[in-house]
């Protein structure tokens, strides 16, 4: 059977390699990790091979095609696979019978299938063994490429499975007594009644078991149990390894990225200095130059910590952690599953809100989608990043690590209120699949990086370079569209009319840049900094440039000095004046502070409101302000008597809708 | 004999699933944690508060209380 324009869904049970596989043969570059829920969303490839033409698709793992679990990337997996022409099975060889379960459902779509077995050096079998277990057309993953997937594909078709199934006494009877159903609909219907979904379960399991008894692939080892879990499950040590994991990591992406930051942009600065020359269109394209030269400081922090999430990603030590987090999450209405979407929130805010997906019920779904936005997320790490060297040299990684604490607080705060408030919590089970660890593969690591990186350069540069010439043109002309001084520009006039509103963090009228670069960062949040450059710049309030010699020795000695700071928690260096003119430290932590909870960024919010609709997503942008002009201005002020009367009085007014609520129900 | 004490490196089978909802039935049952089936318990973590234990020779985490529901009795 060979079938042309056809789509090809490739489905299987989470953590099977789907996506992998995915990007082998399509020589895409998707994400992928060792844990259950990396894939969230359908991915999409149209190829040509032996003269036909196929649309390759790629889905989030499901356990079951049948029962009625509430999670999105299930609903979504369904859906494909209803639509899809050829569904091609992919199954791990380490766990055979649990993965044939599922295979075994496939078949009731009664759509051509075709099975692709990942990770057989990894176990005991052959891949003829396997052939002689599971019906049907059955490939290996290694060194599997398009055309000898596609000629595979010539012998694919419908098998009808209620020949080779098992099921258990009476189950027959009922099945028969559902006339003029499909065979997918009957599975449904029983799964309804009573004991039903039991009965088709074990069905399954023994129809599996029995096809791999008749193959002779019985495992007969059990699994290897890695000691590893000794150290990091341990109920002190493993809160103390993962604390030092993550600081390894905040302090590694916060005094080697900016040193090595430093050291480009002031490489690029040197190149656009040359440009003073040029009248004008000289002075606007130096500046653009500067937010450019921000924009690239943040490469070398941004590859760090992608480099070290991946590590993580890769290790199989994330879904330990979601073990270790459970149970202070569970007093929030979360579950430890809730964990993951943040860790990757420590890289983006979108891909966090998407992960959210694969959590069960929608009441925990806004809940953790609702604690992402305070997830501080990379952009907001580059400005962290470059204001801690600047106004707290030596002690910037301890005050990065302060503000990712303050920010999960925040979530965690945010999630516990809104639950008190709705009583949501309705008990996500954990159950979790725990992977085998695995040394993680350098060179995997170093292309996640690279497309994450190229990502940023190809995305958030695009808008780093228009929002810093649209600002540095804002800023050089008036309302009469004249050449004026940057002071008395559009930009400093519309600032300084709304500066007053920003006294609570120390800023006036003398620091209208900081304030117009707040605004830019709705668009996106690397672009407070480099606007903030770009003014400064027009401003004159920037140093000259470092010679590339100074450059290149302040860098050796900032990487020799590295490994000291991380034992000291801190790192050597001095004060520069770049920002002088706008903040004091006391301004620029509260600055700091606003950027970490104030509004999320526009694509956030986009998929805020796709994701769990527009009223939660303007609940988030309002109550995320809200809390970032509150804690902002204790930053800056101390907290006083009418901070503390105020969290008094919402406390009491939660407990008293609470109360009404109660009794109401009562 | 159910809900007895728990122990490392035994093999267990599952009796029936006492949970609460639908939901959580289908997502147990999706897992592999059928009646019938048997389970081996691997190690306590955090003091007895999760297990790890492996069904379908795939290792899972499991709370106490999730594990409780399991009704496990021992055979082995």
């Amino acid at each position: 059977m060979a079938l042309n324009n056809s789509k090809l869904l490739f489905v299987g049970l989470p953590n099977t390699g789907k996506t992998t596989l995915f990007n082998q043969l399509t020589g895409a570059s998707h994400k992928t990790g060792n844990w259950s829920g990396v894939t969230v969303a359908t991915s999409r490839q149209n190829i040509n091979c032996l003269g036909k033409r196929y649309e390759l698709i790629d889905t989030p793992g499901i356990l079951s095609i049948y029962d009625e679990v509430d999670q999105v990337d299930y609903q979504l997996s369904r859906r494909e696979i209803a639509q899809a022409d050829i569904l091609v099975n992919v199954i791990d060889a380490r766990f055979l019978q649990r993965d044939m379960v599922l295979g075994l459902q496939l078949r009731f779509y009664q759509k051509p299938m075709i099975t692709i077995v990942t990770y057989l050096p990894d176990s005991h079998l052959t891949i003829e063994q396997i052939k002689g277990v599971i019906p049907g057309v059955v490939v290996g993953a290694e060194a599997l490429t398009l055309p000898k997937l596609v000629a595979a594909l010539e012998g694919v078709s419908p098998l009808c499975m209620m020949d080779l199934m098992e099921w258990p006494i009476g189950f027959n009877k009922i099945w028969q007594g559902l006339e003029g159903m499909s065979p997918l609909a009957k599975l449904k219907k029983i799964c309804l009644q009573e004991n039903g979904d039991v009965l088709i379960a074990e069905g399954f399991y023994q129809t599996a078991a029995t096809l791999i008894d008749k193959g002779g692939c019985r495992k007969l080892q059990s699994t290897v149990v890695n000691d590893w879990d000794s150290f990091t499950m341990h109920p002190v040590w493993g809160g103390v390894i993962f604390l030092a994991i993550i600081y390894v990591m905040f302090a590694t992406t916060v005094n080697l990225g900016s040193a090595f930051g430093d050291c480009l942009s002031g490489l690029v600065m040197l190149l656009f200095g040359q440009l003073y020359h040029w009248g004008l269109s000289g002075v606007i394209l130096q500046s653009i130059g500067s937010g450019i030269a921000t924009g690239i400081s943040f490469l070398p922090i941004l590859a760090i910590m992608y480099g070290f999430l991946n590590l993580l990603e890769q290790s199989g030590y994330l879904s330990r952690v979601v073990l270790l987090t459970d149970g202070l999450l569970t007093k929030m209405g979360l579950s430890g599953h809730a964990f993951i979407p943040m860790i990757l929130g420590f890289g983006c805010n979108v891909s966090a809100i998407m992960a959210t997906r694969t959590g069960s019920g929608i009441k925990q779904r806004q809940l953790t989608a609702l604690m992402m936005p305070f997830i501080s997320c990379s952009a907001r790490l580059s400005i962290f990043v470059i204001f801690a060297g600047e106004f707290f040299p030596k002690h910037g990684g301890i005050i990065v690590l302060g503000l990712y604490v303050l920010g999960i607080l925040s979530g965690f705060a945010t999630v516990s209120i809104v639950n008190y408030w709705n009583n949501t919590a309705d008990g996500e089970p954990l159950s979790i699949h725990l992977p085998s660890y695995q040394v993680p593969r350098f060179s995997l690591v170093m292309k996640s990086v690279r497309i994450r990186i190229l990502g940023f350069i190809k995305g958030a540069m695009k808008q780093i370079v228009i929002i810093a010439a649209i600002f540095a043109l804002l800023a050089s002309v008036d309302f009469s569209m004249s050449r004026v001084l940057p002071t008395e520009s559009i930009l400093a006039a519309c600032s300084q009319t709304v500066a007053p509103f920003f006294r609570f963090m120390g800023l006036d009228s003398e620091s209208w840049p900081a304030i117009a670069a707040l605004f830019s960062g709705l668009v996106a949040k690397e672009t407070v900094i480099t606007t903030l450059n770009t003014l400064s710049h027009m401003s004159g309030s920037v140093d000259d440039p470092m010679g590339l010699m100074d450059l290149l020795v302040e860098l050796g000695q900032r990487v020799v000095a590295f490994p000291i700071s991380l034992i000291t928690f801190g790192e050597e260096g001095s004060m520069n004046g770049s920002y002088a003119n706008y903040f004091s430290q006391a301004s620029a932590l509260s600055y700091m502070v606003f950027i970490l909870l104030y509004f999320p960024c526009i694509s956030t919010l986009v998929v805020m409101a796709r994701e769990y609709g527009k009223k939660l997503a303007v609940m988030s942008f309002i109550w995320s302000t809200v809390l970032a002009v509150w804690f902002s201005k204790i930053a800056y002020l101390g907290i006083g008597y009418y901070d503390i009367a105020l969290l008094l009085s919402g406390f009491l007014a939660i407990r008293y809708y609470r109360g009404y609520c109660d009794a109401d129900a009562g | 004999m159910h809900n007895e004490v728990i122990r490392p490196g035994v093999t267990y089978r599952i009796v029936r699933l006492l949970v609460e909802s639908r939901m959580q039935r289908d997502q147990m049952i999706a897992q592999g944690f059928v009646p019938g089936q048997e389970v081996r318990v691997i190690r306590s973590l955090l003091r007895g508060r999760y297990w790890v234990i492996e069904v379908h020779g795939r290792l899972m985490g499991l709370r106490a209380s999730e594990i409780k529901r399991l009704q496990l009795y021992g055979i082995e």
